[in-house]
């Protein structure tokens, strides 16, 4: 039982240290792509290739002043950041990156834990995290914050409705909500190639998307109309931490999809040698990142109308009537 | 089976530690020159009237309630779609009747004009 | 162990639910609720039942109290308006209520425990609590209260479309 709790604790501590590392890094893939997208170099004075920019980024937001504006709710409005980034890192726990190797004797799991309800945990946390963008919006007492609060909140509750959905057809196929059972039933063929299944796999694409607010679904932030939306009040590390748990929100998606459709740490037909699974998770997760970056360098944000009729009126038929159709194929043809 | 959530319970205490580890620090270790202007409520320059907070639009709420609703039933589909190759035809059916009930009432929203923006 | 983890769960529930009596601030009540149903859900997982501690975070957690949250900030409640009068009759109902409440949750504490071990052994309950198990039982004998409820589900909706529909 201690071995056990003690070899959690070093995982937890190891896959807690890469998340953020990537979380840093995946700033920079951001700035990097879509600079090289608009003829820009993006960052490039701090390190080579602006290598060390994400690091001097966290240092300059410990040091910049932390204005907490007079008529705010206080209590509150430093809890935000904090509510918003405990959900986007605690879905991690249940991803599956690896399959396990053997070291001093130890089979060690490449994943933190692994349960039954798995899936429903990560559709849960992601209920929760939608406090922090409300409170964020509402304890800064800004009209454009609140405006941006609520606004996130009708979306990202429209498009976890569909996310939840397209995820039934997922499951009606794998039957099991773990996803280490999810992942290993896609050993020889991945999940996006079974029949039918490329279509939840766009639509949960497209709902995730929507569900962390990117663009073409970025709301909340808006730039344009809403000045930055819930979070024009934050300054330094608690502004960095909406930012923060927005990039964390990204890769696990990514990692999220990766282990729903793409096969997880699996090649797709041929089986995967050992030391291979990981290097091949890890490189679909950040082709799916880069996807993300790319995406955002073309496409224009919807408006806010357009964003909410597409989805309660176009995906949400969708994704019911592809339960119907994954039904019949697998009950009555198959 | 319990002993798998144990990881998650030193996941969520270091998340939290550094979630509000994090925002006590960023009190202490940044400048702190306060100013009227400065603490004002961010808007477009001019002096902000007090109370940012007003009432929205009723719209809002009818979709969060249409969530709730079809949430609840979503939630009855997992355990259907976890069984769903044991139960099979006979299963399918009975999701079919379920999700033609459910078909009626986003119907009725639709009709009712609960999902139009404008 | 497992005491110690129930009781911490159920600590933070009661602490939720004083808070949700205590403060004066709508949102801050809301959210003390919050914390009441996140700890549930853990009381829930630590009697084996998977399923219904996530469907507990997502459905009441998440969903439910996420729309009380929502209204609040919606209508913009302030520091409780509406209970303005000290001893309004609906007060002393609920008091009486609550009352009777608590006799009923104190009456299985007036049985005596006799220290053998009933059927429901940890491994029963895991067995009970999975996924399959509630879906065997969801989809077998207990399949006419399924499809009811999800026309009890429909007359929410419809309800709740007319409550808010009426002055449009």
């Amino acid at each position: 039982m201690l071995d056990f709790v003690i070899e959690s604790v070093i995982k937890v501590v190891v896959v807690f240290a890469v998340l953020m590392l990537f979380v840093a890094y995946t700033t920079w893939i951001e700035r990097k792509v879509l600079g090289r997208i608009q003829v820009r170099h993006g960052p490039n004075r701090v390190g080579p290739f602006g290598l060390l920019q994400p690091i001097a980024d966290g240092l300059k937001g410990f040091f910049k002043e932390d204005i907490i504006p007079s008529n705010t709710d206080r209590l509150l409005y430093a809890l935000a950041p904090a509510l918003s980034i405990i959900p986007a890192l605690l879905v991690v726990a249940v991803i599956p990156f690896g399959d396990q190797f053997t070291l001093f004797g130890r089979t060690i799991t490449m994943r933190i834990t692994d349960i039954n309800v798995g899936l429903l945990y990560i559709l849960g946390l992601a209920g929760l995290g939608e406090y922090g963008v409300m409170l964020g919006g509402w304890a800064s007492n800004n009209r454009y914050g609140l405006l941006g609060s609520l606004r996130t909140a009708a979306q990202m509750i429209s498009y976890e409705l569909a996310l939840g959905i397209t995820l039934i057809s997922v499951i009606m196929v794998s039957g099991s909500l773990s996803l280490v059972e999810i992942v290993e039933a896609q050993a020889g063929l991945w999940n996006v190639f079974k029949p039918i299944l490329w279509v939840p796999f766009i639509l949960y694409i497209i709902c995730g998307l929507a569900e962390i607010n990117r663009t073409p679904f970025d709301m909340p932030e808006a730039e344009s109309e809403l000045a930055c939306g819930f979070n024009i009040e934050y300054s330094s590390m608690k502004f960095a931490m909406f930012f923060m748990a927005e990039y964390a929100h990204a890769i696990s998606l990514a990692a999220l999809i990766t282990c729903l459709f793409l096969g997880g740490w699996n090649l797709p037909f041929v089986a995967t040698p050992g030391f291979l699974k990981l290097p091949v998770f890890l490189a679909k997760v950040f082709a799916l990142v880069f996807f993300f970056v790319w995406e955002r360098g073309t496409f224009p944000r919807l408006r806010y109308d357009q964003i909410m009729r597409f989805g309660w009126k176009v995906l949400m038929p969708i994704a019911l009537a592809n339960i119907v159709v994954v039904g019949l194929y697998y009950t009555v043809i198959a | 089976m319990l002993q798998n959530y144990i990881p998650i319970l030193i996941l969520f205490l270091l998340a939290a530690g550094f979630g509000l580890g994090v925002v006590v620090i960023s009190m202490f270790l940044g400048p702190r020159r306060p100013d009227p202007s400065k603490l004002s409520t961010y808007e477009c320059g001019m002096e902000v009237e007090p109370g940012a907070r007003q009432r929205f639009d009723v719209k809002y709420y009818l979709v969060f309630m249409a969530f709730l609703v079809f949430d609840v039933e979503v939630v009855f589909m997992y355990p259907w779609a976890v069984r769903f190759q044991k139960l099979g035809l006979f299963g399918f059916v009975e999701m079919l009747i379920f999700l033609l009930i459910l078909l009626v009432g986003y119907v009725y929203i639709w009709r009712k004009g609960v999902l139009e923006w404008e | 162990m497992m005491l110690a983890m129930f009781f911490l769960a159920a600590g933070v529930a009661v602490l939720g639910a004083l808070g949700v009596l205590l403060c004066r601030n709508p949102i801050h009540s809301a959210l003390g609720l919050v914390a009441t149903m996140v700890s549930l859900a853990v009381v829930y997982l630590l009697h084996h039942a998977e399923f219904i501690f996530v469907i507990q975070l997502m459905v009441y957690a998440g969903a439910v109290m996420g729309l009380i949250v929502f209204v609040i900030m919606l209508l913009d409640i302030r520091r409780e308006e509406a209970a303005s009068s000290r001893f309004a009759p609906g007060k002393v109902v609920g008091v009486g209520l609550a009352g009777l409440f608590f006799v009923a949750i104190l009456v299985p504490f007036t049985s005596r425990l006799t220290g053998r071990m009933g059927g429901m052994t940890e491994s029963a309950l895991e067995r009970i609590g999975s996924v399959q198990y509630l879906s065997d039982q969801l989809f077998g004998p207990y399949l006419l209260p399924f499809e009811i409820a999800s026309i009890l589900l429909l007359v929410g909706l419809v309800g709740a479309v007319t409550l808010a529909k009426k002055k449009l």
